[in-house]
């Protein structure tokens, strides 16, 4: 790690030195943009009494982070942008890599690479023709692949109005799976490679036309120590896009998609299924379902209206959306207007979604309604309204398993200013609520009301000939239901000035918070913030965030030893900044 | 005629005396995983004990016939003959798993449960009984009585995340006090017992797509609540500046044992995330009073 921060200072400043304005009259070839930078998170935790395990950290105790950005450009046509960040300290907790954190087993090189809290991209450009390397997160469309990160090379072209593209490489390394719980254990991974290609046409604003085809499969012989829960899956989809942008604002939107998922490649082939050669072969946990979505309407400067409708088959499954979930179908209106000299905004939507169509479970329908209603009366006073209503129902009195729960939030938010020759204020009021309710139609056929109350106050005085931003709140939150009462005050203030001749930001916030919980005694909570960012020169920043929490309880927590237990929580985020342009 | 009389004969008598000799005792979990490749992968979901305890101890060779019938008896899937493999039953006990006694390589599922399984990797909810019983492996005669038992299989649905919203932003002010977090209740088969939900928050950072911090960051918040389908989360950070906040949140289901509410290709038993940001409008509208005024001046 001493290596790369001085790796990193040398280039620092050899860039610095590279890149200063060119003062001949003839202009430069080449030049640099971007950014590089590095930050140090400082967590610290006391917890009064010691050992209790009233609060546990919620951050590593220290990090280090570097981001190196410069776009590098030759020229009108090739440019070459680097994508590097990455973290000197493991702290994953979820998905595959979760358990590498400090202390525990050490990740291999190939491990680290493909480690989601890095990134290691190139994406040089020569006009329409991008090569793409290392870490790339793509998103070739809603059904086929995009919310993964995958090390790996490909290329993305884009002659006239034609477009191909294709990339293949790993979004995790096999990881063999270590016992917990100390160190934490870590879950474990098959090695997982992807393949992706698109081939179409697309003129920006007229119309998209695209044939994707995107594989994912898991490397059985990946691990020595294979993952006891995770199974090695395989995936397949191909997909038809079609976008279409009219005149007057109209558009069309659609794809249609065929997937093919393996639970489990160990499992022997299938007779029954179709496979789909050469690109998988069906086994017996083989799911072959389609996915489709839709959407159409129109875009103008006074309003907008449209539909959507997107179903998802309850076997279709593909490794470049890993938490989509499948067996359902959602449905929405949505239109957007404005009237009365354009002083009144109006959006509004209405959807549902049905859940579990293929009945292998209980099936459940969902239903959103949402409108935001702003009328500015004057110059001086505006209003805001929203509403939301949720209802969702599974099963019913007569089924295994029967909810029934509805959601209706209602929030109020008058805003008053008014001026003076020196300043303005700003007076803005928020009501809000919460209604919700929860019917078991089975038994014990309990029903949940749980309602909140939500009212804040916020005064800002806005100076004209002075630097200073302060703002001042107060908030009163109320929820009850059966049995439970929570109450919370708070006070909160900021304030905001420059210093250093308007080369030094300083923001600072103070938080008091009152809460109590049914008839325990109260409890206190304070939080104090400052923000700094000091511009030490044109290209260089130094930015530093700190952050204090203090929390001590009343009597809530049930034993007379941890009556007025607390905990004390502070945070430092540090960091320079180097601009190259 | 004759000649083939008495070879009939003779083969139902080695069919009687193998009989006589082999037994099954086949037990079946009565809620198996809902997808039928999974009951090969977990352990204890079928196990058939084969006794070979004849007076002349031999080596027997045999099939395993399955058949699945829906509750009022309908056949629904057999196995084929066919391509079932032979089993070599020694002298003593043999122990098979549900690999043997539902292979479904070796299935035949009629109609609509075909392409239901095709599908969905599983039978419609309901219960049905899997019947087992020893053939012969030369010929479809069985040597063994029929034991059947019922299974019932319910697919796990996780909760849906309901609030807030996905993409819904947050006052920032509201949301330094505390965080309401409301989602739809998990059910899992016949409900036994009330799920535990274990709700995580993470910090999408700058350079950071919301799966990705998903994956990559410590959770800010990582809390259990026993049954009930609402939290109020007191995040206890300063959010009041001009900077948007983006956060992610998931669930993640457990009964009362402990055990994962897992679905197929998601072994981790989250539910499907969502992004929530917390900001301060009022910064904006500040900005452009303090702008606007400014430039009222100069004009």
């Amino acid at each position: 790690m001493k290596t790369i921060f001085i790796t990193l200072l040398v280039l620092f400043f050899a860039t610095e030195n590279f890149a200063q304005p060119d003062t001949t009259k003839k202009q430069n070839p080449f030049s640099i943009s971007g950014t590089m930078g590095f930050t140090y998170e400082g967590y610290g935790l006391h917890v009064n009494p010691s050992g209790s395990g009233i609060y546990t950290p919620r951050r590593p105790w220290n990090q280090l982070r570097f981001n190196f950005q410069p776009v590098m450009k030759w020229g009108k046509n090739f440019t070459l942008p680097f994508n590097f960040n990455f973290a000197a300290i493991p702290t994953n907790f979820a998905g595959p890599y979760s358990g590498f954190v400090s202390g525990g087993p050490h990740q291999t090189i190939g491990q680290w690479l493909t480690n989601p809290m890095n990134n290691f991209g190139l994406n040089p450009k020569y006009k329409w023709a991008e090569l793409q390397l290392g870490t790339q997160y793509l998103k070739y469309s809603d059904l086929s692949t995009g919310d993964i990160g995958i090390f790996g090379a490909g290329f993305d072209l884009h002659p006239k109005d034609f477009m191909i593209k294709f990339f293949t490489g790993t979004s995790q390394q096999g990881v063999d799976y270590v016992a917990g719980p100390s160190p934490p254990g870590i879950i474990g991974a098959y090695k997982r490679n992807h393949w992706m290609f698109q081939i179409g046409k697309e003129k920006e604003g007229k119309y998209k036309a695209a044939f994707t085809l995107a594989k994912g499969v898991d490397k059985v012989n990946s691990v020595t120590v294979p993952p006891p829960t995770n199974l090695p899956q395989e995936s397949f989809v191909f997909s038809f896009l079609l976008d279409k942008y009219f005149k007057k604002g109209w558009y069309f939107k659609s794809e249609f998609a065929q997937g093919y998922y393996t639970a489990d490649v160990t499992t022997p082939l299938s007779t029954t299924t179709i496979s789909f050669k050469p690109f998988i072969d069906a086994r017996t946990s083989t799911t072959r379902d389609f996915a489709a979505e839709g959407s159409v309407g129109k875009k103008s400067t006074n309003y907008d209206i449209g539909a959507s409708v997107k179903y998802i088959g309850a076997g279709f499954k593909t490794t470049g959306y890993p938490f989509l979930q499948p067996d359902h179908l959602d449905y929405t209106l949505n239109t957007r207007f404005n009237a009365w000299k354009n002083k009144i905004n109006v959006t509004a939507s209405i959807g549902g979604r049905k859940n579990n169509m293929s009945s292998t479970t209980i099936a459940s329908d969902q239903l959103i309604a949402n409108v935001n209603w702003f009328t500015q009366f004057s110059d001086k006073f505006n209003l805001n309204i929203n509403y939301n209503n949720f209802g969702f129902q599974a099963g019913s009195s007569t089924s295994i398993f029967g909810v029934k729960n509805v959601s209706n939030d209602l929030s109020i938010n008058p805003t008053y200013s008014w001026s003076t020759t020196t300043m303005t204020h700003l007076l803005s009021l928020n009501y809000s609520y919460s209604k919700y309710k929860e019917n078991l139609l089975v038994f014990p056929f309990t029903v949940t009301d749980n309602n909140t109350h939500t009212v804040l106050l916020t005064y800002i005085p806005v100076y004209f000939n002075k630097n200073i931003t302060p703002d001042f709140s107060v908030l009163y939150f109320d929820n009850q239901m059966t049995g439970f009462k929570n109450s919370l005050l708070t006070i909160s203030s900021g304030l905001g000035l420059p210093a250093l001749k308007k080369k030094l930001q300083l923001r600072g916030q103070i938080q008091y918070t009152n809460g109590k919980l049914n008839s325990f005694s109260s409890n206190n909570n304070w939080i104090a913030s400052l923000n700094t960012d000091w511009k030490l020169n044109k290209k260089l920043s130094w930015t530093t965030y700190m952050s204090t929490n203090y929390f001590k309880y009343g009597d809530e927590l049930g034993l007379s030893t941890l009556i007025g237990a607390n905990y004390l929580e502070s945070t430092l985020r540090t960091g320079l900044q180097f601009k190259f342009k | 005629m004759k000649k083939y009389s008495l070879l009939l004969f003779f083969i139902a008598a080695m069919q009687l005396s193998v009989k006589a000799q082999i037994s099954i005792n086949f037990v079946l979990n009565a809620n198996p995983p809902a997808r039928l490749s999974e009951w090969s992968s977990k352990a204890g979901t079928a196990t058939l004990v084969i006794s070979n305890m004849g007076p002349v101890q031999q080596t027997k060779r045999c099939r395993i016939r399955s058949e699945i019938k829906t509750i009022d008896g309908t056949s629904i899937a057999v196995t084929d003959a066919l391509r079932t493999r032979i089993i070599t039953v020694s002298p003593g006990n043999t122990v098979l798993s549900a690999a043997d006694v539902l292979p479904l390589e070796a299935m035949q599922f009629t109609g609509s449960y075909n392409s239901k399984l095709q599908q969905t990797g599983k039978l419609p909810m309901g219960t049905y009984q899997l019947c087992v019983r020893l053939d012969s492996a030369d010929a479809p005669i069985a040597i063994t009585a029929q034991q059947c038992r019922n299974f019932t299989v319910t697919a796990v649905q996780l909760p849906i995340l309901i609030a807030p919203a996905p993409d819904q932003i947050l006052n920032a002010i509201v949301a330094q006090t505390a965080i309401t977090f409301r989602w739809t209740n998990a059910f899992r088969g016949v409900q036994q017992d009330v799920p535990n939900y274990t709700i995580q928050v993470f910090e999408i950072l700058s350079h950071q797509t919301p799966l990705q911090a998903l994956r990559s960051n410590q959770p800010l918040l990582n809390t259990t609540i026993k049954g009930q389908t609402q939290y109020i989360w007191r995040p206890q950070l300063p959010f009041n500046d001009s900077v948007a906040h983006p956060f992610i949140w998931t669930l993640r289901t457990t009964d009362a044992q402990g055990a994962l509410f897992t679905t197929e290709g998601n072994d981790d038993g989250r539910s499907e995330p969502q992004k929530f940001i917390i900001q301060n409008k009022l910064v904006a509208i500040k900005s452009t009073m303090k702008e606007n005024k400014e430039s009222q001046k100069q004009d």
